[in-house]
């Protein structure tokens, strides 16, 4: 119960309802009072009037008129009375001249004991006094005791109408807090699952396009993000595991053997060497990981600054042109406009030599592998094409992700993970890598230094200072 | 403290002998490292907390210090910047299993000669070992000349005898930085830090090949080879005459 009255929709719902109430009865209010005003003034105008006749009809005419209106009266409604100069009662249902009423035609209004203190009760009685032509008192008078019964009309009419609706949308909000409090209990039985573990449940969604439904499905995208990331990870991890215990438990057999078998110091030195060379690829696993762990995480914007990518693919070719050499092929350089990227150069060096690195050793030998820089419409790109076996289109994301190595590439020697390494320096400047093949076969990569919006992250902010006060400019004089 | 004096008063020869200062908490670690370094004829004392190594070396005024990054009490890069705020020079080396790039400026910035990442081969810490105590004085010659090798630095032309030898820029470079440090062994790492400016490893073997064009460069058929490899640790200019 108190969840529900502590519901957000609940909340809502009597926020609603109280203002409503209060309008209401700010109408009615208006509306009464309107009434109330308009009744007053019509009465004030009907007395007056009246007096103003009775006093210009002859005498014994007045007299009957008054006694005529005061016998008719049986519910003190209506008042008349003729005082005589002195003050005595000559005709009509009043016992004296009202102390205090000014005889002079106007209306005012009195409580019913200032005409008649024999009158216990505090009705507002509208009174004309004036002074005849024969120096008599002519006193008219009229209860509004019917706006009061007005009044008491307008309350009903408030209770009746108001009382129910507000009833009517409490229980409301109640049933929408309950069914938003269901709701959310059903979220969190589900968050709660998710937390210990179980990444593949999802919020329930209707596609009704409600807020409600909209949360889930974001809530449901960033789980599926997350579970993506978690399967990812757990790939890596299992993926580290491997190409990490290869190494080390070849190096563990051969020392093993090593010392039970080698008899001489050639044979021992040899497994030794052996041994060390398997230690060295388990550690360059862990160096190049970290360092991608190192490109994804560090604040690099200090070391931006403009990279011009024709001279950053010579320097890669330069060292990487024996070894392509060595393989008989012929890299082939072309600079066809001047390109100049944003970024950080050491790392674009990497991610260019990578990407070559990789050209050159898929493509076979005496083949060849071009390297092209350019300005293209969105934005200075590398592109380094090969000639070697190309990469199925259903296989192009996957080689980005960490130790990922296609079937066919297992013989060629590599870590897996120099994509990987070329995906995080581009993640981290902004840009873009691709990958598509060649209209004869083979890999075309191309590297876009542009970001989307046209700003990096990395980029140092604003600090936003406040200007010092005396740092504005000061006022010119004389 | 007791662990240098014995060690510094037992100097052997004077004129060879450097005294090396390593500060490492890790003791097999730190017994390997101090065994391959006298086993190459270096004097050793070792300290095993960042307080000791301090005091050590500013007690001992070794002439190399290898000190590890991350040590108990005071760290690696702080006890460097306070030996070179009391104006001691000698050269570092700093160990680290710390990351690559920014670990690597920041060991250089505090006051390191060089950096060396772990786990390393021996080779690879000797070889530095010894670049870092025979660094090249900076004399002002135009000219190395090494054996039978000649290296003009002004017009950037390499001879050997009377043949002149065509080198591309980088290759001169490499030459160069041979010439600089003959019959001491350079690694493939000193190689890529220092001529390409280069501190990731390529995967292929491309120091190798760089080296292997080099050569056919400087080598006639029937001249001794001048650069040669030196097994598992990297490559030395062995002067031919």
């Amino acid at each position: 119960m108190l969840s529900i009255l502590a519901s957000s929709a609940f909340r809502r719902v009597a926020v609603v309802a109280v203002a409503f109430c209060v309008a209401a009865f700010l109408l009615f209010a208006f509306i009464y009072w309107q009434t109330a005003v308009f009744e007053t003034r019509r009465i004030n105008g009907l007395v007056e009037r009246q007096s103003a006749t009775i006093a210009k009809a002859p005498g014994e005419q007045l007299l009957w008129t008054v006694n005529t209106r005061s016998a008719h009266d049986l519910h003190w409604v209506s008042f008349a009375a003729v005082f005589g100069a002195s003050g005595d009662l000559v005709a009509g249902n009043l016992r004296q001249v009202p102390p205090g009423l000014p005889l002079d035609g106007k209306a005012y209004r009195l409580d019913l004991t200032q005409l008649d203190p024999s009158r216990p009760d505090n009705e507002p009685v509208i009174v004309v006094g004036r002074i005849l032509p024969d120096r008599r008192v002519l006193v008219l008078g009229r209860s509004i005791e019917q706006l009061a019964e007005l009044r008491a009309v307008v309350i009903r009419a408030l209770a009746l109408g108001v009382i129910p609706a507000l009833i009517l949308a409490l229980g409301f909000g109640m049933l929408l807090g309950h069914r938003t409090n269901l709701r959310i209990k059903a979220m969190q039985v589900v968050l709660d699952r998710v937390r210990r573990g179980h990444l593949a449940e999802r919020l329930p969604a209707r596609a009704s396009g409600s807020d409600f439904d909209q949360l889930a499905i974001d809530v449901n995208h960033m789980l599926g993000e997350m579970e993506r990331l978690v399967n990812e990870l757990h790939d890596v991890g299992n993926n580290i595991a491997h190409d990490l215990r290869t190494p080390l438990s070849r190096v563990r057999a051969l020392l093993e053997r090593a010392g039970r078998v080698c008899t001489t110091r050639e044979d021992l030195g040899q497994a030794v060497e052996r041994a060390v060379v398997g230690l060295d690829q388990a550690s360059g696993i862990i160096t190049a990981l970290l360092r991608i762990a190192e490109v994804e995480h560090s604040q690099l914007g200090a070391s931006f600054g403009p990279v011009d990518l024709s001279e950053v693919a010579h320097e890669v070719l330069e060292l990487y042109g024996p070894i392509a050499e060595a393989k008989g092929i012929e890299v082939r350089l072309n600079l066809t406009s001047a390109a100049t990227a944003k970024g950080d150069r050491g790392l674009l060096f990497e991610a260019i030599a990578n990407l070559l690195d990789n050209a050159i050793k898929f493509t076979p030998d005496n083949a060849s592998v071009e390297m092209a820089v350019f300005d293209a419409p969105a934005g200075p790109a590398v592109r380094i094409s090969d000639t070697g076996p190309g990469i199925a289109p259903k296989d192009r994301d996957q080689v980005f992700a960490r130790f990922h190595r296609l079937d066919q590439s297992r013989s060629i020697p590599g870590s897996g993970l120099g994509l990987s390494m070329v995906q995080a320096i581009v993640r981290r400047h902004g840009f873009s890598v691709s990958l598509a093949n060649g209209a004869t076969g083979g890999c075309i990569a191309t590297l876009l230094c542009a970001t989307e919006s046209g700003t990096i992250d990395a980029e140092p902010k604003s600090l936003g200072l406040p200007a010092l006060p005396d740092q504005t400019p000061a006022l010119q004089s004389g | 403290m007791n662990v240098l004096e014995p060690s510094l008063d037992s100097r052997g020869d004077p004129n060879d002998s450097c005294r090396i200062l390593l500060i490492e908490d890790d003791l097999e670690m730190a017994d390997t490292i101090r065994r391959d370094l006298s086993d190459n004829g270096y004097d050793v004392a070792h300290a095993a907390s960042g307080v000791d190594g301090l005091i050590m070396a500013e007690s001992g005024g070794p002439d190399l210090l290898i000190v590890d990054r991350m040590l108990p009490g005071i760290d690696g890069l702080t006890i460097v910047q306070r030996l070179r705020d009391r104006n001691m020079h000698m050269p570092v080396l700093i160990l680290s299993a710390l990351g690559e790039v920014n670990e690597r400026v920041r060991g250089l910035k505090a006051g390191g000669d060089d950096y060396l990442t772990k786990p390393f081969a021996l080779s690879e810490l000797m070889a530095r070992v010894e670049a870092l105590l025979r660094r090249p004085s900076e004399n002002r010659a135009t000219e190395l000349r090494i054996g039978s090798l000649t290296l003009d630095l002004i017009e950037r032309s390499a001879k050997r005898n009377d043949r002149s030898i065509d080198l591309l820029s980088r290759e001169f470079k490499l030459l160069a930085y041979f010439m600089a440090r003959p019959n001491q062994v350079v690694t493939r790492g000193m190689l890529l830090e220092h001529i390409w400016d280069c501190h990731f490893l390529p995967q292929s073997n491309l120091i190798d090949v760089h080296i292997g064009k080099l050569r056919r460069k400087l080598d006639s058929p029937g001249e001794p080879q001048l650069i040669q490899s030196v097994r598992g640790q990297g490559f030395i200019l062995l002067p031919d005459a």
